[in-house]
């Protein structure tokens, strides 16, 4: 079922990035103190980024937050586990080739798994070739061990994974994180379908950082940058 | 914790925020509801036109109404005259004049389009009006009605008490009566107006998807720590 608000999105168009000053970046970088705020005692490393449905800006805001950490000298990783609809490989524009699948089934090795992108200098981790045996892969002891270990050598894992509606698979993720932020889209995904999403993950017992809504339509036009958005 | 879930209120800059981003679809909806009903007045309905003609009634120097109040029953005559026009005696007589008989008009259709009225209280003028699509027919008919009237009324002297009846100048030309082509496109315009904006209200009451941090923070009962606004890539700067 083809969800129509995933248009032409373009994965790729970092907007932290490619507009440092716009009121969306600003947006960002609010979210990333708030989030600063919740982490305070450093806590949360691996930081899981969920949502109800496709096409909510999960794997958007995720890019944007590695971007901004990474250029606070932070050392991010970002991996992708969303594996039956992988998207990182888009975000940095590369072929969607040597990733976790091809590692976990030792086609390729560990040096080669973990790639970084010249442009924005995050590391990342790609999904690698699609397979069925999805779940399997979730509950690989190699997979939990593999982010542990690579969880000293970074300031912050971030992982990519699916809408929670649609498969279990981010109840399986949420295992190796330590906690998860919501992404709701405005007006995408239906106020039951998102409370049953919601309460999916909180009998499952997972931390949640925070709700993050996006695709926030601006109710005040003006020209320029600054936009009144909150009552 | 509270189990009822507090419907959010609605306030009127919402509504007008609402209109704003419809706009098109409701300046859209009426005017086709407006160009359907011009469409349907301009083209569809057959135009009609009305003429007139005027008839008074006069007191004879013979005249045998002893009445202490001659303008109460002066009154009474027109009415009574307004009454009997439509009757078999005078609409028989002008279907068998030559010059309505080419029209093939049916008693109860000249019955039906002929209108008499008076204006008792004001004066006592009779009006006599027909609409037709036919401009001629119009003319004709009212023309007859007249002579047929002052006719009848003149050869059957005692039904007014031996006053008269006369027609003042004859039978208008046509002019244009139905339909009201502005009136309609207007209530086009507003029809499509309420139904544009019935549409629009009646589907954002539909709507139930998470429209505010407020509302999403409230019903999930966790901190909302960003909003990210809807963006584009540089150079669509328009936000759908």
């Amino acid at each position: 079922m083809k969800n129509k608000h995933i248009d032409n999105e373009n994965y790729h168009y970092i907007i932290s990035k490619e507009e440092p000053l716009s009121f969306a970046t600003e947006s960002i970088h609010k979210t990333l103190i708030n989030l600063d705020y919740v982490n305070i005692d450093g806590k949360y490393k691996v930081i899981q980024v969920s949502s109800t449905i496709s096409g909510e800006g999960k794997t958007t805001l995720l890019a944007n937050i590695a971007y901004i950490l990474r250029r606070r000298g932070k050392k991010v990783l970002v991996i992708d586990l969303d594996l039956r609809k992988p998207k990182i490989h888009r975000v940095f524009n590369v072929p969607n080739e040597n990733g976790l699948t091809d590692y976990l089934s030792e086609k390729i090795t560990f040096k080669q798994l973990i790639r970084t992108d010249k442009e924005t200098n995050i590391d990342y981790i790609l999904c690698g070739e699609k397979t069925v045996a999805i779940t399997s892969i979730l509950e690989a002891e190699k997979l939990k061990k593999l982010i542990s270990d690579l969880e000293a050598n970074y300031d912050y894992i971030l992982l990519d994974a699916p809408p929670v509606l649609v498969v279990s698979d981010a109840l399986y993720i949420s295992k190796f994180s330590d906690g998860v932020i919501y992404v709701v889209g405005q007006g995408i995904a239906k106020k039951h379908e998102v409370k049953e999403a919601f309460s999916t993950l909180q009998k499952a017992e997972v931390n949640i950082l925070g709700l993050v809504m996006t695709r926030y339509k601006v109710k005040n036009k003006k020209y320029g940058y600054y936009y009144e958005y909150s009552e | 914790m509270n189990e009822i879930e507090k419907e959010s209120e609605i306030k009127l800059s919402d509504l007008i925020n609402i209109i704003k981003e419809k706009l098109l679809f409701l300046v859209m909806i009426t005017l086709i509801f407006g160009l359907m009903f011009g469409a349907y007045a301009f083209m569809i309905v057959n135009p009609k036109y009305q003429s007139k003609g005027l008839l008074m009634v006069f007191k004879a120097e013979n005249s045998t109404i002893v009445e202490t109040n001659e303008l109460t029953f002066a009154r009474t005559l027109l009415t009574t005259v307004q009454g009997l026009i439509k009757e078999d005696m005078i609409i028989d007589r002008v279907l068998e004049r030559n010059d309505i008989k080419e029209y093939n008009l049916t008693a109860r259709q000249l019955r039906s389009n002929l209108e008499i009225r008076t204006n008792a209280t004001d004066n006592l003028i009779i009006y006599v009006y027909y609409v037709s699509e036919n401009e001629e027919l119009a003319q004709t008919v009212v023309q007859a009605v007249l002579e047929e009237s002052s006719g009848y009324f003149e050869e059957n002297s005692g039904v007014l008490y031996n006053n008269r009846v006369k027609s003042i100048g004859n039978a208008s030309e046509a002019v244009y009566h139905s339909p009201n082509k502005v009136l309609y496109v207007l209530i086009g315009v507003l029809l499509g107006g309420i139904i544009g904006l019935s549409i629009v209200f009646i589907k954002e009451a539909m709507k139930n998807t998470f429209e505010t941090k407020e509302d999403l923070e409230k019903t999930l009962n966790i901190q909302v720590i960003g909003v990210i606004p809807n963006y584009h890539k540089k150079g669509n700067n328009d936000e759908k």
